[in-house]
């Protein structure tokens, strides 16, 4: 059941054995798997309840009804804004469907450098599978590539660059190209459409547009949740209790630290809300002689991944390249240049393409905690990953050029174009600068990092906190380093494996045995 | 050009104070100089409609900036002003107080950054052009900030406007363009007197 809160008129209390907190791409999966393994669940979501009948393909209506705070937070010195969905459903609702499983090496090494058994890839491939089938996930075909994709597609090869065409949770595809804002066709396999309904119709009861300000805790021991409406009958803010015994944390990796934090949970080891990667995400566009039309069509068909450099013995290091592009409202608001040079290059929409930048950030950050409001990110990029970007930007224009670009526009506030193949010294003319280029930050992650090692870690491999029993955390917050590739995947195996260990371990963690067998 | 988040960046919360602090002595200096900013309207005309949110003076700022920004004809500022004022009424307290401060320090900025007599809305078209240029193009980081999110906030005033798609050849959405639904039931959400029958409320 999903709660229609504008029907709230008082203080509510509910009990469960189950209280998760967010309902994206953690909190949805292990909704699901708790209430399907007999468990009784509530989910607390902050944003609304909104199907596709609301999602209207219109920017200045969408980013405020998807993402929280109307679109985005920022990092402290404005360098980094960080933006992350808020609606049942989380950033999965407005994901670009991208569904690529953690690397192999990474895992390796987080499973041996952080102490964390049973992460390598062999072990975590039962769950890779299972969210993979739910979601629908299935490898895209060239022929769905839209033209900007084909442009990244087209320079790579030529340029002798590794790639691949990328698993994607879409059906029956429109190709309308509006996946940011919501499908209002609902052939996207997001939380939306797949785990929320699947929860509910297990017994879990969703509860949105409700904000947790605490976790409680009696004796070192999880005993609820404690939120509040922000949408009611008349208008009043209402409370909400949850009575739990197990508490799912999946709120994502700039909320979870905050109501850890304003819980006053404790954190011996002083980690909680460090360890900060934000996979920036910068854009390089590109002018061709053709209309390509690139806000049609699916948008992230592609992925060159010939700059990620992974090996077991460390984190590693790069980049993946990917065709990217906006609506005119984005795309006016980041396209560099003033006046009527920024005009000019608006009347070129239709022949620009776009090729955006995943930087696997070694730089790490960290979250700045008041009493109330929400955190302050910071950040800053390290020399290696300054490096590592001017790189990148030196080959998505490299590769455009090889698609047939006649112009190369760099990501900066000032209009700073590249002419020809190979004139690059504008990019290293430029360097990084505060806040120039801005980056984007989709997938903030590693603040309440897992590890076997409670003086530098939060939860252990299974999300469990070290310092609060039956507190779990379930969502990119955990990942030890940067994942290197979009999240969704490694976020919902993670918590299918988290959701699984609390059910086969009822005795651990509930007062009851099972109502009936899952 | 995925980065939708920048969208919403002015009106999202982000540009507060203890972000613009953060930016270092910069920061402090152009908030302090808000901060002692007059707020008065008396110099600046009415607006040709009734506005929700913005003052006269904060009208003229941001609608003359809106249009240098983006290269625009003065005639595009009533439906950018009006535009604006509509989001911006609806937004939380907070990042109205945010957006109010920076058209502040925007009008008046001018006596601290380019030492000239007259306030922004007074300078001539050529001047406030290289005014906000340097802006953008500031050493200081809390100036870029405030040009990164003064530029979202005319993106969003003109560009969200379907008046404005035609000239950058973008054809809108599809909705009502084709014949295409969803063929999902989506559950119903439910009385919370529903939910306390089925889970027991204590």
């Amino acid at each position: 059941m999903i709660l229609d809160t504008s029907t709230v008129d008082d203080n509510l209390t509910l009990t469960a054995e189950v209280c998760v907190i967010g309902s994206g791409a953690g909190g949805a999966v292990a909704a699901r798997e708790l209430a399907e393994a007999g468990r009784s669940v509530v989910v607390v979501e902050d944003g609304s309840y909104v199907r596709s009948a609301d999602f209207v393909q219109r920017e200045e209506t969408m980013y405020p009804r998807l993402y929280r705070e109307s679109g985005t937070a920022a990092t402290a010195d404005y360098t980094v804004l960080v933006s992350q969905g808020r609606a049942v459903g989380g950033s999965t609702v407005a994901s670009f469907c991208l569904c690529v499983r953690p690397p192999r090496p990474l895992l390796s090494y987080w499973e041996r450098a952080f102490e964390l058994p049973g992460l390598r890839y062999e072990a975590m491939l039962r769950y890779f599978r299972k969210v993979e089938k739910q979601i629908g996930a299935r490898r895209l075909t060239p022929e769905q590539l839209n033209p900007n994709g084909q442009k990244l597609l087209t320079g790579s090869e030529r340029l002798g660059y590794r790639g691949y065409l990328p698993f994607h949770n879409r059906h029956d595809c429109l190709e309308c190209g509006y996946c940011a804002l919501g499908c209002t066709y609902d052939r996207k396999g997001d939380m939306l459409t797949t785990y929320v309904p699947a929860a509910s119709r297990a017994g879990a009861v969703i509860v949105p547009d409700c904000a947790v300000h605490e976790i409680a805790t009696r004796d070192g021991r999880v005993v609820g949740v404690r939120g509040a409406f922000h949408r009611s009958r008349t208008g009043e803010t209402y409370t909400l209790k949850v009575d739990a015994e197990v508490v799912i944390l999946a709120a994502g990796a700039v909320n979870s630290p905050r109501i850890w934090r304003q819980s006053r949970l404790p954190d011996p080891a002083d980690q909680v809300g460090r360890n900060l990667r934000v996979h920036p995400h910068v854009v390089v566009s590109a002018l061709y002689p053709e209309p390509i039309v690139a806000w049609r069509g699916i948008p992230q068909g592609y992925v060159v991944d010939e700059f990620l450099i992974l090996g077991d013995r460390d984190a590693g290091y790069g980049y993946l390249l990917v065709p990217t592009f906006a609506h005119p409202v984005v795309a006016a608001s980041i396209l560099p240049g003033y006046g009527a040079a920024h005009r000019e290059l608006m009347r070129l929409y239709p022949r620009l393409g776009g090729i955006g930048i995943f930087l696997h950030d070694h730089s790490h950050g960290r979250l700045e905690f008041d009493e109330t409001g929400p955190p302050t990110v910071a950040y800053r990029l390290g020399a290696t990953d300054e490096e590592q970007l001017l790189d990148a930007l030196v080959k998505a224009s490299e590769v455009s050029f090889a698609a047939g670009a006649e112009k190369v526009f760099l990501p900066y506030n000032d209009v700073v174009a590249v002419g020809r193949r190979g004139a690059y010294q504008a990019i290293r003319d430029h360097g990084v600068r505060l806040n120039d280029p801005l980056f984007v930050s989709y997938q903030p992650q590693g603040t309440l990092r897992m590890g076997g090692d409670p003086r530098r870690s939060v939860v252990n491999s299974f999300g469990a906190a070290h310092a609060v029993r039956n507190l779990f955390v379930c969502d990119a917050s955990v990942f030890p380093t940067s994942v290197a590739v979009p999240p969704q995947i490694a976020v919902m195996a993670l918590a299918t494996r988290t959701a699984q260990h609390v059910a086969g371990h009822g005795e651990r963690y509930f007062s009851r045995p099972l109502r009936r067998a899952s | 050009m995925r980065d939708r988040a920048a969208a919403l960046a002015a009106l999202g919360g982000d540009l507060t104070r203890r972000q613009l602090l953060r930016t270092g002595i910069g920061g402090v200096l152009v908030l302090a100089f808000g901060a002692v900013l007059p707020s008065g309207c008396a110099r600046y005309a009415p607006a040709s409609r009734t506005l929700r949110f913005l003052s006269r003076k904060e009208y003229a700022v941001v609608t003359r900036a809106a249009v240098c920004i983006l290269g625009l004809p003065d005639e595009a500022r009533e439906g950018i002003g009006t535009f604006i004022d509509r989001l911006l009424a609806d937004l939380p307290p907070t990042s109205q107080g945010q957006v109010r401060l920076m058209l502040r320090v925007v009008e008046h900025g001018t006596h601290l950054f380019d030492l000239k007599g007259r306030r922004f809305t007074r300078l001539t078209p050529v001047e406030q052009d290289a005014y906000l240029e340097g802006w953008m193009q500031s050493s200081l980081g809390a100036r870029r900030i405030i040009f990164r999110a003064l530029k979202t906030l005319a993106a969003l005033g003109y560009y969200a406007q379907p008046e404005a798609w035609a000239d950058v050849g973008y054809d809108g959405p599809w909705i009502g363009r084709v014949e295409a639904r969803s063929e999902l039931d989506h559950e119903e959400p439910v009385p919370v007197e529903a939910i306390l029958q089925r889970r027991g409320a204590v």
